[in-house]
C-alpha cells in the first residue's frame, strides 16, 4: 500500500515500538526531588514533632511532619488563591501557606533526626556482653560431683524405674541410671527497672531548638537505657520557680517565663526517689538534667547538695547545660561564665557518676552524647569524644 | 501543555500488546481519512511507549529537555495518578515539524486509533492556528542542544550551583512578552533607546520626563534623569526574562546567561500552548469525532470498535465540575458552530436567540460563512479568549453549566428542575471564566519606563497592573521576588496592590523583604 497524501507525502514517517526500559531520566529528578524534600523534613521536625510521644510512646504509631509545600515548589508571580470564590464567610483556604503532611514511622522519624544531628551510630546488642547474674541449681544430670549428689531426685528415679519394670514401688535395686546430681545453669537476669527522670527548666529561653536537643539527648539516652533494662520508664519534671511532673507533650511545649530556681527541680526528683515512688531497691536511676545554667544563686548551693543526694542513689546523673546564646564567646572567656552558672557550683562535685556537658548548638548534640553514653558508642568505647 | 489526551483512569480493558503492524495500517486509514476530510497535518512520528516513559514525557513536555527536580516531581505526581487509577494520558504530542507522537503501549488498538486521530488534528492545529507560526519548528533539537550544554555546565561549575540558578530562573519563566517575544540584540537595544531619546529631545525642545512614572518612596520629585542619557528600560518592558538576563547588573556569568538565553527560548515556545488550550483540544476533539464516525461510515470499525470509541470519547470530554475543562468546552463550542455553519437548526428548533449585546441574533444568516466555518476558526483565531468571547453565546453557557457535575456554584444537577439563569448571572458566569483566561490565567508584571536603573543606583522596579482577579500571593511572590533579586545582584522593587492599597515589596541586597504602604495612591 502505497503511503501518502495527495502530495504523496506520508503522514506519518514512523509508528515505532522501541524498548525504553533504560530511559530513566524521570527517575533519577525524582530522586533528586525526594532528597530536597527529605532535607525540608529535617528542617521542619524540630516545629513538627514537639508535642508527639516520641519517647514515652511504644514506637508503633505514625508520626506526622509537616513540609512547607512552598520550599518544595518554584515560587512565581501568581494569584491569592480563593479569593474569587466569592462567597462571604465561606470556608475559605488558609492564606499563604500550603502544607502538605508526611506521616513517618518511629524509625523514619529517629533515623532523620539523629542523621540531622550527627549522632552517633547505636551499636547492635550484643547478646554475649551480657553477664550472667545468677545461677539457678535447677538442673539434675546423671552425672556429677559426689558432692552433688542429690538423693531425693535419685530416689524418686528409682522408685519410678521399679515401678515401671513391674517391680514393687520402693527404693531398691540401685541403677547407675537412677542416680541424679545437682547442677546449675547461668540465668540471665536483666536488671528489671530503671527510670530516666529528665528534668528542665521551662523559662524562656528553652526554645524549639533548645527543646529539639533536649529531646534528641533524651531519646538518645532511653534508647540505650531500653537496650539493658527490660523495662524502662520516663518521668519528666518541668522546673522553674517550681517543679511539677509533666507529661512528655507539656514538657516539649509548655512554657513559662519568671526566674528559676533549679533546686526545686531536684528536690522533687529526690522525693520519688526517698519518698517510694522510685525506690533504688528496685529501681536503676538516671536523672537527666537540662538547664540555661541561669539561677538564684543563693540556689546553687542547694543544688550541688541535691545533686550530691541524687548521686547516691543514681546509676548516672547526666547535666546538659544549654548555653545557645553563648556560641559565640570563645573558649577561653567561657571559664568565666562558669563561675555564675550552675556549672560553676557543680565544678566542685567530682564523681564518676556525674557526667557534665556544655552545650552551644545542636553541633554539640554528637559529642555530649558520647561523653554521657559511652560504653554504647564505638568512638566512647575507645575514649574518643 | 502540548496536547494530551486524558481521560478518567483506570479503564478497564485489559493492556494487550499493540500489534505495531495493526497499528501502522490503522494509521494509514487515519490519515487518508483526515485528508478526505479537509485535515492538513504535519507529518507526524508515532512512537509507543510504555506508562513510565509517558510520564516523563508529559512532564517534561519535550522529550529531550534538559534535568532538573521540578520535572522529577511532575513525572512523580503523574506516576501517582496513574498508579491510583485517578487519570490517565493517552498521548502526548509535540509542535514540531515533522511532529512526535507518543502513544501508550498498553492502550488497546481501538483507544490508539481515537487516540491517533485526536493526534492528527493537534499537529493540524499545530500547522494552521497562527499563534504557533513563528514557533520553533526543531524544538525537540534545540532542546536536546541545550539540555547537553546545561550539563557540561552542571559538570563545570556544580550540580549545586547550577541548580540553584536555574530554580531561580524557572521564577521568572513565565515573564516574557507572549505577543511579541522577539528582541535586538542588547547593543541595538542600548543604540535604538538613545536614539529615540535624542530624536525627542531635539523635537520636542524639552528632558523627558520619564522618571514620572516611578513611584517615590516618599523621596522629592525628581524632574530629571540622573543619568545623562536615555531612560532604561526606554519604553514599558514587558519581557522581563529578557531584560534580566541581557542587562543584570549582578553581573551574570557567561554561562548564566547563556543558562537564561536558552531557558527564555523554551518558554517563548510554549506560550502560545498555554493561551489556546481550549481552541486546540475542541478542536483535536472534534477531529478525532470526525474521523471516526467517517471510519464507522466506511464500514472499517468492527461493532465493538464502535462502541469503545464513544466511550472513551464520553470519558475525555466528562467536564466534572469545570467549565473550563478543553476537551468539553472546545469540543461542544465546536459543534455548535460547526452545526451553525451548516444550516442546521438547533435541536429545540430554536432559530433566534439574545446575543450578548442583547440583540436577536438570527443563526441561520451565518450558514456557509467563513466565520462559522471550523476551518476557518482554527486558522484565524489565536487565542482562548477570543474564542470564547467570539462563539460561546449565553445559551450555550447556560446548558453547558447545568451539565456540570452537582453542586457547582449552585447550579442545579438536574437540567429539566433547573431555573431558567437570569441574564445577568448568565454574563457574569462568562466574565468570570474569561477572567480566568486572561493572560493565561498570570498577573500582569512589567518594567515602567526607566524603571531599571531606578535612583540612579541601578536597582529593578516591577509593577503589577491590578486587575479584577485579585491580590497577588504575599509569601509567595516574596519568595520569588528573592530569586529575581538573586539574578539581578541588586535590590528590586515590586508595586502591587493588596487589600485595596497600594504597597511596595522590596527585596534588598541581603535578601530581606520588606514591604511598603504607599500612602498617595498611583496615578
Amino acid at each position: 500500500m502505497a503511503l501518502g497524501g495527495p502530495e504523496g507525502r506520508p503522514f506519518y514517517t514512523a509508528v515505532d515500538q522501541g524498548n525504553w526500559d533504560l530511559h530513566r531520566k524521570g527517575e533519577t529528578d525524582r530522586a533528586r526531588h525526594k532528597d530536597k524534600i527529605k532535607d525540608i523534613l529535617k528542617a521542619n521536625l524540630p516545629g513538627s514533632i514537639a508535642g508527639d510521644d516520641l519517647i514515652t510512646g511504644d514506637g508503633s504509631g505514625t508520626y506526622r511532619v509537616r513540609v512547607d509545600k512552598g520550599k518544595v515548589e518554584i515560587p512565581t508571580f501568581r494569584f491569592k488563591r480563593g479569593q474569587q470564590d466569592g462567597m462571604p464567610g465561606g470556608a475559605g483556604l488558609t492564606p499563604g501557606i500550603d502544607w502538605y503532611e508526611v506521616d513517618l514511622t518511629y524509625d523514619e522519624i529517629v533515623g532523620l533526626m539523629f542523621d540531622d544531628l550527627g549522632l552517633p551510630y547505636l551499636e547492635p546488642k550484643d547478646e554475649g556482653a551480657i553477664e550472667a547474674k545468677d545461677v539457678q541449681w535447677t538442673d539434675r544430670r546423671r552425672r556429677g560431683p559426689w558432692a552433688n549428689f542429690d538423693k531425693k531426685a535419685s530416689a524418686k528415679a528409682n522408685i519410678t524405674r521399679n515401678a515401671r519394670q513391674g517391680n514393687p514401688a520402693k527404693i531398691g535395686n540401685w541403677q547407675d541410671e537412677d542416680l541424679r546430681f545437682k547442677a546449675y545453669e547461668p540465668v540471665i537476669v536483666p536488671d528489671t527497672n530503671a527510670v530516666l527522670i529528665d528534668m528542665m527548666d521551662v523559662s524562656g529561653s528553652m526554645g524549639i531548638e533548645e527543646r529539639y536537643i533536649v529531646r534528641a539527648v533524651t531519646l538518645y539516652e532511653v534508647m540505650c537505657l531500653r537496650r539493658k533494662y527490660k523495662n524502662v520508664e520516663v518521668a519528666f519534671i518541668t522546673y522553674h520557680t517550681e517543679a511539677k511532673e509533666a507529661t512528655e507533650k507539656e514538657f516539649f511545649t509548655k512554657g513559662e517565663s519568671g526566674g528559676t530556681t533549679v533546686s526545686s527541680g531536684l528536690e522533687l526528683a529526690l522525693d520519688w526517689i526517698e519518698g517510694g515512688r522510685y525506690p533504688p531497691s528496685k529501681w536503676n536511676i538516671y536523672p537527666l538534667l537540662f538547664s540555661d545554667g541561669l539561677n538564684w544563686t543563693e540556689d546553687n548551693q542547694r543544688c550541688a547538695q541535691m545533686t550530691s543526694q541524687l548521686l547516691s542513689h543514681a546509676n548516672l546523673f547526666c547535666y546538659g547545660e544549654i548555653r545557645s546564646a553563648m556560641r559565640h564567646i570563645p573558649l577561653e572567656f567561657a571559664q568565666y561564665y562558669d563561675a555564675t552558672r550552675l556549672m560553676g557550683a557543680f565544678s566542685k562535685i567530682i564523681d564518676p557518676k556525674f557526667i557534665k556537658a556544655i552545650l552551644h548548638g545542636r553541633d554539640d548534640i554528637g559529642p555530649t552524647i558520647r561523653a554521657f553514653l559511652p560504653g554504647d558508642t564505638r568512638e566512647g568505647r575507645e575514649g574518643r569524644v | 501543555m502540548i496536547g494530551e489526551l486524558t481521560g478518567r483512569g483506570g479503564h478497564d480493558a485489559a493492556p494487550k500488546p499493540n500489534n505495531t503492524t495493526e497499528l501502522r495500517q490503522a494509521i494509514d486509514v487515519i490519515g487518508t481519512t483526515a485528508r478526505e476530510l479537509g485535515y492538513d497535518p504535519f507529518t507526524t512520528e508515532f512512537e509507543i511507549v510504555p506508562p513510565h516513559t509517558m510520564h516523563e514525557i508529559a512532564s517534561y513536555l519535550l522529550p529531550s529537555r534538559h534535568s532538573h527536580w521540578t520535572f522529577g516531581m511532575g513525572y512523580e505526581q503523574q506516576k501517582t495518578m496513574y498508579d491510583y487509577g485517578v487519570s490517565e494520558i493517552y498521548e502526548v504530542v509535540v509542535n514540531t515539524n515533522p511532529a512526535q507522537a507518543y502513544l501508550l503501549d498498553s492502550n488497546p488498538l481501538v483507544y490508539n486509533k481515537l487516540v491517533a486521530a485526536h493526534v492528527l488534528g493537534h499537529t493540524d492545529f499545530f500547522k494552521h492556528n497562527p499563534a504557533f507560526a513563528d514557533t520553533n519548528r526543531a524544538m525537540v533539537i534545540s532542546a536536546g542542544l541545550h539540555a547537553d550544554r546545561i550539563r557540561q555546565y552542571r559538570f563545570d561549575h556544580g550540580e549545586r550551583e547550577v541548580e540553584e540558578f536555574i530554580d531561580a530562573v524557572m521564577s521568572v519563566q513565565w515573564l516574557v512578552d507572549k505577543v511579541r517575544p522577539e528582541r535586538p540584540s542588547p547593543q541595538e537595544y542600548m543604540a535604538d533607546g538613545q536614539r529615540r531619546y535624542e530624536e525627542r529631545l531635539s523635537a520636542t525642545g524639552y528632558r523627558l520626563t520619564a522618571y514620572d512614572d516611578l513611584f517615590e518612596l516618599g523621596e522629592p520629585k525628581r524632574t530629571k534623569p540622573t543619568s545623562g542619557g536615555a531612560p532604561f528600560p526606554y519604553g514599558d518592558e514587558h519581557d522581563i526574562f529578557w531584560l534580566i538576563a541581557n542587562f543584570s547588573p549582578k553581573p551574570l556569568e557567561p554561562w548564566q546567561k547563556d543558562v537564561m538565553d536558552m531557558m527564555r527560548d523554551e518558554a517563548v515556545y510554549f506560550t502560545p500552548q498555554a493561551a489556546t488550550k481550549i481552541l486546540n483540544e475542541g478542536w483535536a476533539t472534534y477531529a478525532h469525532v470526525q474521523i471516526l464516525r467517517k471510519l464507522d461510515e466506511k464500514g472499517l470499525l468492527t461493532g465493538q470498535e464502535a462502541l469503545d470509541w464513544i466511550d472513551l470519547h464520553a470519558g475525555v470530554i466528562n467536564p466534572r465540575r469545570d467549565f473550563l475543562q478543553p476537551y468539553f468546552l472546545g469540543y461542544r463550542m465546536f459543534e455548535n458552530l460547526a452545526r451553525i455553519h451548516k444550516g442546521d437548526p438547533h435541536p429545540t428548533g430554536r432559530k433566534t436567540y439574545k446575543d450578548w449585546q442583547g440583540n436577536e441574533f438570527d443563526e441561520s444568516k451565518y450558514a456557509g460563512r467563513d466565520e462559522y466555518d471550523p476551518f476557518w476558526i482554527r486558522a484565524t483565531i489565536a487565542s482562548d479568549t477570543e474564542f470564547l468571547r467570539n462563539y460561546l453565546p449565553p445559551y450555550l453557557i447556560e446548558e453547558l453549566a447545568g451539565e456540570l457535575a452537582p453542586d457547582y456554584d449552585g447550579f442545579e444537577d438536574d437540567e429539566a428542575d433547573s431555573p431558567p439563569l437570569s441574564p445577568e448571572e448568565i454574563d457574569d458566569y462568562k466574565k468570570e471564566q474569561l477572567l480566568r483566561l486572561i493572560n493565561d490565567g498570570q498577573p500582569y508584571i512589567h518594567i515602567p519606563t526607566g524603571a531599571g536603573d531606578y535612583r540612579g543606583n541601578r536597582e529593578l522596579c516591577l509593577k503589577h497592573a491590578w486587575d479584577e482577579r485579585g491580590d497577588l500571593d504575599a509569601p509567595l511572590i516574596e519568595r520569588a521576588l528573592g530569586a529575581v533579586q538573586f539574578l539581578w545582584g541588586r535590590p528590586v522593587h515590586l508595586e502591587t496592590m493588596r487589600d485595596g492599597e497600594t504597597v511596595i515589596v522590596i527585596c534588598k541586597s541581603n535578601g530581606d523583604i520588606i514591604t511598603k504602604k504607599v500612602s498617595k495612591p498611583r496615578s
